[in-house]
């Protein structure tokens, strides 16, 4: 089976004061389709950095980065935008759902833009949301719902979508260890139910239990892959 | 594109506080305008009343050839044959006063004084129920045949007060001197200045005889109220090609028309500031909401949509900001019409006027249209800038930003 990432020589930096400094050194891995992987190391080693070039949301500086088959290095942002709407969800560490639209809105938002009909984007959206647990929330706004039920209608939104792979930066880092633990074994779930990759940073010990494969990221580098 | 209005209509109440304050600063700023402007039309409409109903008519009826020309005997293309081409005109439905006219130079003569002015030979018992503009100050309009009214100016000048005889001499066209005692029936003002000081009315028969004429110079109509000046214009230049029918808008281009363009310009700076003002009070305010939604941007972004559809839906969320904060200025405008200014306000005579006036606001349909059109464009335009920021940063930015 093709390889969901071929990752090769990655490297990427910014620049500060006319200076560059590296962030991401020589990065080379592969993660295959339904992985379920996370990147953990101290703060500031790129694991954002990194994550945002999985999801086409940065071109790296150099290297290869094939995703699906498709080398998208040097891709241009309406390509990625496209690859981004079709294939790829993201969560983050604080949700950003829109404060205005219901849970059921939020969850639904990119549906009519894939093209589905409105009964099946309907039905997909409460089939997620019920998976998730929020069947009794889809009615109420983001600011009526607990840190917790904040993320997973995030989780939703990105699922929503039938991604190939949801991308999750520090998903639990504002969510206290009981429901840290929940988020995740919801993403495990999800993997399970729908067959999708799942790859998140985090600082949790806790949480990188749960992971299938485990890299130790340090300095811009990957020092260590754990398959476990 | 209904899910990008539903988007952007809800987003308006992210941030009630915000966004009622940026509605009372376009609402504020749409009354504004509509007052301003209805008041220009007030102007124009008194104006315009006054013109009609105190002078021209609606329009004036000349012979081909003669409105335009400057000629060394007029009297030769005069309406030669007047009740003929009154019959003709009262079959055209739309006309409702038919006053025929002679304009006379003469002297005016009591006593030791001797004064130069510019009479109006009239039908007065018709002029006299449309003609509602002029104000009688002493006296009574002309009754008979052996009357004369007078400008106060003039009267002052002449020293005479209804009831005293005046002298009017004037030469025929044939060149002859001719003259007639006329009795001072009422001395009027028009609230012109130019007017009341050299003006006199004397019965058109009487003008006649002065200047040994059968024909009339020009016939003043009245038209129906909401009638088209242009329809009844078509009507009678099909009925007769020898007739020439004049707007009062042309006649009176000096004062109407300029002061028409004179108030549009002066509504056009006006309304400049006006929008400035009103882009500039909410400029920081979007600039702020839309700052603080960074994060928010860049993890819808980071999902797949794309800037078009942002952009299109920030965009409409500006645009429904002025659409909602117009149509409350409309209802702001009118309820202070209602209210308030029922009454009308009391200006100070205009230029080349003598009596103070009142002025009710007057609204036209494309008044309400712009009132919307216009504040939603300054909204717009005040949304560009921090919406063209905002969509141009890096999705990575966008998402350190919080
Ligand atoms: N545009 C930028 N400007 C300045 N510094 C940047 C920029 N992008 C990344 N960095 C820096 O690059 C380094 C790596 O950042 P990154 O966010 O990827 O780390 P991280 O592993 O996610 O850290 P954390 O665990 O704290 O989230 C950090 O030192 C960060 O400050
Ligand atoms: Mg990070």
């Amino acid at each position: 089976m093709e390889n969901l990432y071929k990752i090769q020589n990655l490297k990427h930096e910014y620049k500060w004061n006319r200076q560059s400094v590296p962030i991401l050194r020589d990065l080379s891995f592969d993660l295959e389709r339904g992985c379920f992987s996370c990147f953990v190391g101290p703060s500031g080693t790129g694991k954002t950095t990194l994550l945002n070039i999985l999801g086409l949301i940065e071109n790296p500086l150099n290297g290869n980065l094939i995703f699906c088959g498709d080398d998208l290095a040097k891709a241009s942002e309406k390509v990625r935008e496209k690859i981004r709407l079709h294939k790829i969800g993201f969560v983050f560490q604080s949700f950003y759902l829109i404060p205005t639209l219901t849970v059921f809105e939020n969850t639904s938002y990119f549906l009519p833009q894939l093209g589905h009909s409105r009964e099946k984007s309907r039905k997909w959206a409460l089939d997620v949301l019920a998976l998730l647990g929020l069947e009794n929330h889809i009615d109420k706004r983001p600011g009526e719902l607990s840190g917790g039920e904040r993320q997973r209608v995030a989780i939703a939104r990105a699922i929503a979508k039938k991604p190939t792979v949801v991308l999750a930066d520090e998903p639990t880092a504002n969510l206290d260890s009981e429901t840290a633990t929940r988020i995740i074994k919801a993403f495990k779930e999800l993997q399970c139910a729908e067959g999708t990759s799942f790859i998140f940073s985090t600082h949790d010990p806790q949480l990188v239990e749960f992971a299938r494969t485990v890299f130790n990221m340090k300095d811009g580098l990957i020092q260590s892959r754990v398959d476990q | 594109m209904t899910s990008i209005l539903r988007i952007a209509w809800k987003n308006l109440f992210r941030n009630r506080r915000r966004t009622l304050a940026n509605l009372t600063t376009i609402a504020l700023g749409a009354s504004a305008l509509l007052i301003y402007q209805a008041f220009n039309g007030g102007i124009l409409h008194e104006y315009r009343e006054n013109t009609i109903h105190g002078y021209y008519g609606h329009g004036q009826i000349f012979r081909e050839g003669y409105y335009s020309q400057v000629l060394e005997k007029p009297w030769k293309r005069w309406i030669e044959n007047p009740a003929e081409v009154e019959a003709k005109l009262s079959k055209i439905p739309e006309i409702k006063g038919i006053f025929p006219r002679i304009t006379v130079y003469a002297f005016l003569a009591k006593g030791e004084k001797n004064l130069g002015g510019k009479g109006e030979g009239i039908v007065a018992d018709r002029e006299n129920n449309f003609f509602n503009q002029i104000n009688i100050e002493e006296g009574h309009d002309i009754q008979n045949e052996k009357e004369i009214i007078l400008g106060k100016g003039l009267a002052n000048s002449l020293n005479v007060k209804p009831g005293d005889t005046v002298t009017v001499l004037t030469q025929t066209v044939h060149g002859q001197l001719n003259g007639a005692e006329l009795q001072v029936a009422g001395i009027f003002h028009m609230g012109k200045k130019v007017i009341d000081d050299t003006f006199f009315r004397i019965p058109l028969k009487v003008a006649q005889e002065l200047l040994d004429v059968k024909s009339v110079e020009l016939i003043s109509i009245g038209i129906e109220d909401n009638t088209d000046w242009s329809v009844v214009e078509k009507k009678i230049r099909n009925m007769d090609p020898q007739l020439d029918p004049i707007s009062f808008q042309t006649l009176d281009k000096i004062y109407y028309q300029n002061t028409l363009d004179f108030l549009e310009v002066q509504f056009a700076f006006i309304r400049l500031v006006i929008l400035i003002v009103v882009g500039l009070g909410i400029f920081n305010s979007i600039s702020m909401s839309l700052f603080e939604r960074a994060g928010e941007v860049g993890a819808l972004r980071a999902n797949g949509e794309s800037r078009k559809r942002l952009l299109a839906i920030l965009v409409s969320e500006s645009m429904l900001l002025g659409l909602a904060g117009g149509i409350l200025g409309i209802i702001l405008a009118v309820g202070l019409d209602k209210s308030a200014l029922s009454k009308g306000i009391v200006m100070p005579p205009g230029p080349g006027v003598t009596k103070p006036f009142l002025v009710h606001l007057y609204f036209e349909p494309f008044n309400f249209i712009s009132a919307v059109i216009l504040p939603m464009l300054a909204a717009v335009v005040a949304g560009l800038w921090p919406i063209q920021k905002l969509l141009g940063r890096s999705i990575a930015s966008l998402l350190r930003a919080n």
